[in-house]
């Protein structure tokens, strides 16, 4: 395959934008004389280098099934030059004929054909996976690079930009599919599907997800909390039926808070000031590509870093509220999480309510310990913060 | 002062010349047709446009001032459509579904995907004329988004404002604040068939007002907030429409859970009331897993370069017994400490379901790499002792999982000259017996 991008390349460089005036003829003539199930074996010529190549469907070999499609450039070789396998279930349950090989097992070593009309193959690199034992997967930014025609008739209705709007097409049909099935699959999950478009609470951030696992759910949910001591960890996480990167692409996340009737979220406090905009990133609905989303805190002990971290939008609520607090009252504190873009909050992907416990050691934390006045209290730093 | 007004006229000219006008405007200065495709190539960070062989056919909707609708066909077989962001005063047509939106400058049409931090990025451009390089375009395009932004404020505060107002007289409707109760009906949304320890029923509320207008919460379809009324609980919490059943049946009084609802606001504290068995139905999963111990950093306080020791799994006695409940047979699990013999939790669980118990030893801590020898693993933690008695013993299904934690493994060193630290001893496994 590297020799034939090679002479990809410098055919297109010397023939690309020339018109088809003549009947081409190529050297796999005789493969046009072979029939198959798929319809696929025959003479192909690519679109970029207008040279002919074979193409043979094979189903069986060695006396299993092994559905390849064989990929020949040199005229007296018995042996294809590739082959590359087919994914069955696609062309079993959707009818599409996507076949690939890994050349090397980085994602450059990736070569795809998908037929995008009866007789007329896409060809497609992507850049972002590496091998995982089957095709790219269809999160993959697919890019066509050439096509290769059987039918001569053909040439002028497919350029690689039509290839390429089609195997978008195709991709989207399958996505669309594949993401149905795998929330079918989640909802199978009993922590999931009762808690599915909710914000869950936990006093540790594993307690919510277990590291490494963005893409599966793997805690029991014993551990979520319907009440926190404010002298804790405060942690929480958003369960989506739909992952926020595939139903809202190229947009923002904003977080809402509200505690005794008042409320702010994290794009208004952004845009307040400078001070604001650096302690209060922007989120974006591409780094929320799962059914969970990334673990947050209200407050937390980060051991890392050996010290509290906090998202300042909730610690503005609290402080909204921090007159009426009083020790061993609960309040009810709530999370919503919503699509957002251009400064207009969207739909609300996710929401949960929580009971805040102000215990006696939460009053040390947030008001400061009279026995340790060199230590601030949270709401003195928060002051500090809003002073600058 | 006259060599500054001669710097700031050509600037003020310039400014005036590429004012901002908004996709109104700037659709205006196109007709519906086929476009001539300009297709961004990337080499290793290097862009470039290249012609597509064929037209697309592109076309635009008016409704009545305003462009509402733009419409590219891509290739001729896909036809995807696009909606104004802002319809009164639109800087891009946005898709649902898709991150491409489009917008049209001075007669070129891009189609682009856009992020706050990087800006815009050129899939191609729709264009009778020359397009420039890929870096000039895209800073026409994060030009425009920019100034463009500026010059919607007025028309997107005029839709937050028409909006937030429709969510207060959406709140207004719905709040509990202000309005008399006639009667509350507590509702589990859907029938629970399984009822034991750290179950979640989701549970709704009806409001009838003395008007006989009924208020509902969020799950039941309505949208009357779950903090305007204030509950009491037994046998769990209750807290965004879930009922939490607790962890413990010693707070199960009566292997029933309560919960009394009653709104924030009412003087009379009207009360609707919900009750439902507890069946036990669930398995019960307890952890009594040793903690693993923190890594090595060296030069922090409170740490050295070795890993600290991983903590025991906790030996534990299981003590069941069996019993009847509404007819089904449950086992009454008392579990202790080995060591002290304290009550560490008490369960209720049906002889169908599965007792699962973790009681692995904790891991050790990894040394820290150094600039001497590398910092020691830490030991780790044996599995604890786990032991089963009482009269419910034979019919109790139990998984246990007592495994000793992994050693630390001992830090590199950063030259050498110095040597890796030790790893640490790995836990031995406990003891199960039933």
């Amino acid at each position: 395959m590297k020799k034939m991008k090679m002479i990809l390349t410098i055919a297109m460089l010397f023939v690309y934008g020339t018109q088809m005036n003549a009947q081409l003829k190529g050297n796999f003539e005789a493969f046009n004389a072979e029939k198959d199930e798929m319809g696929i074996t025959g003479q192909y010529f690519g679109k970029s280098d207008k040279k002919g190549y074979g193409y043979r469907f094979v189903k069986e070999a060695d006396g299993k099934i092994v559905n390849e499609l064989h990929y020949f450039e040199k005229k007296k070789s018995a042996e294809p030059q590739l082959k590359l396998s087919m994914k069955e279930s696609y062309y079993s349950k959707n009818q599409v004929k996507l076949f690939y090989v890994w050349m090397t097992s980085s994602a450059s070593g990736y070569v795809e054909l998908i037929e995008v009309d009866p007789g007329v193959f896409a060809q497609i690199t992507q850049t972002e996976y590496s091998s995982n034992g089957g095709p790219a997967p269809l999160e993959a930014k697919r890019k066509v690079t050439d096509v290769y025609i059987k039918d001569q008739a053909k040439f002028d209705a497919w350029d690689v930009e039509t290839a390429q709007a089609k195997v978008d097409l195709i991709i989207a049909s399958l996505n669309t599919e594949k993401i149905e099935k795998e929330t079918a699959e989640w909802k199978k999950n009993e922590v999931f599907a009762k808690n599915v478009d909710k914000v869950v609470f936990a006093a540790q951030w594993y307690h919510l997800q277990k590291q490494g696992y963005p893409d599966k759910l793997a805690v029991s949910g014993a551990d979520f909390k319907t009440e926190l001591d404010m002298a804790g960890n405060m942690n929480f996480m958003a369960f989506f039926s739909v992952p926020p990167s595939v139903k809202y692409p190229g947009q923002q996340i904003n977080i809402e808070y509200e505690m005794g009737g008042k409320k702010t979220n994290r794009e208004t406090l952004r845009k307040k000031s400078a001070a604001w905009s650096n302690m209060v990133k922007i989120l974006e609905t591409k780094n929320f590509e799962y059914r969970q989303s990334p673990t947050r805190a209200i407050r937390e002990y980060n051991q890392y870093q050996s010290q509290f971290v906090q998202d300042y939008a909730a610690i503005q609520v609290l402080y909204y509220n921090k007159d009426k607090l009083k020790v061993g009252q609960t309040y009810d504190f709530t999370v919503r999480v919503y699509v957002h873009r251009d400064g207009e909050n969207g739909a609300v992907l996710a929401e949960g309510t929580v009971k805040l416990k102000y215990t006696e050691a939460a009053k040390k934390v947030f008001e400061g310990d009279p026995t340790k006045p060199e230590v601030k209290g949270v709401f003195a730093q928060f002051e500090e913060f809003l002073n600058e | 002062m006259k060599h500054l007004f001669s710097l700031i006229l050509p600037i003020l000219a310039f400014l005036g010349i590429n004012a901002q006008e908004n996709q109104n405007i700037e659709l205006g200065k196109l007709s519906s047709g086929n476009f001539t495709v300009n297709k961004v190539l990337e080499n290793n960070g290097n862009f470039k446009f290249e012609i597509a062989s064929k037209q697309w056919p592109i076309s635009f909707t008016k409704d009545g001032s305003n462009f509402s609708e733009v419409t590219v066909n891509r290739a001729g077989i896909i036809e995807e459509k696009y909606q104004a962001d802002l319809p009164g005063f639109p800087a891009y047509y946005k898709s649902e579904t898709s991150e491409i939106v489009i917008t049209a400058i001075d007669k070129k049409i891009y189609y682009y995907s856009y992020s706050v931090k990087t800006g815009a990025s050129i899939k191609y451009i729709f264009s009778e004329s020359k397009v420039k390089n890929y870096a000039d375009e895209k800073a026409t395009l994060d030009n425009y988004r920019t100034s463009i932004k500026e010059l919607q404020s007025t028309t997107r505060t005029q839709r937050i404002e028409e909006n937030n107002a429709l969510a207060a007289k959406q709140e207004e409707e719905n709040t509990l604040k202000g309005k008399t109760i006639k009667s509350i009906n507590v509702i589990s949304v859907s029938k629970p068939s399984e009822v034991g320890l750290l179950s979640i029923i989701a549970i709704g509320v009806e409001f009838t007002l003395d008007n006989g207008k009924v208020l509902k919460t969020k799950n039941l379809g309505g949208f009357t907030p779950y903090t305007d009324f204030d509950v009491e609980v037994s046998g769990g919490d209750y807290a965004g429409g879930d009922f939490k059943v607790a962890d413990d049946s010693r707070k199960i009084p009566g292997d029933k859970l309560e919960l009394t609802v009653w709104s924030k606001y009412d003087a009379k504290k009207v009360k609707g009331k919900y009750s439902c068995p507890a069946n036990y139905k669930t398995d019960v999963n307890y952890n009594f897993s040793g903690a693993s111990g923190a890594s090595g950093r060296g030069g922090t306080v409170g740490y050295t370069i070795n890993g600290k020791n991983g903590t025991d799994g906790k030996s534990i006695n299981i003590s069941v017994t069996s019993m009847q409940l509404n007819g089904e047979v449950v086992n009454k699990i008392v579990i202790t400490d080995a060591n002290s013999g304290s009550v560490l939790v008490e369960s209720k669980m049906s002889i169908n379901n599965t007792l699962n118990i973790n009681a692995n030893g904790g891991s050790g801590g990894n040394g820290s790499v150094d600039f001497g020898n590398g910092g020691n693993g830490g030991d780790a933690g044996n599995g604890g002792n786990v032991t089963v008695s009482g009269s419910g013993a034979a019919s109790l299904k139990i998984s246990v999982t007592n495994n000793g934690g992994t050693g630390g493994v001992g830090g590199k060193a950063k030259n050498q000259s110095f040597t890796q630290g030790m790893n640490g001893r790995n836990g031995n496994k406990g003891i199960f017996s039933k």
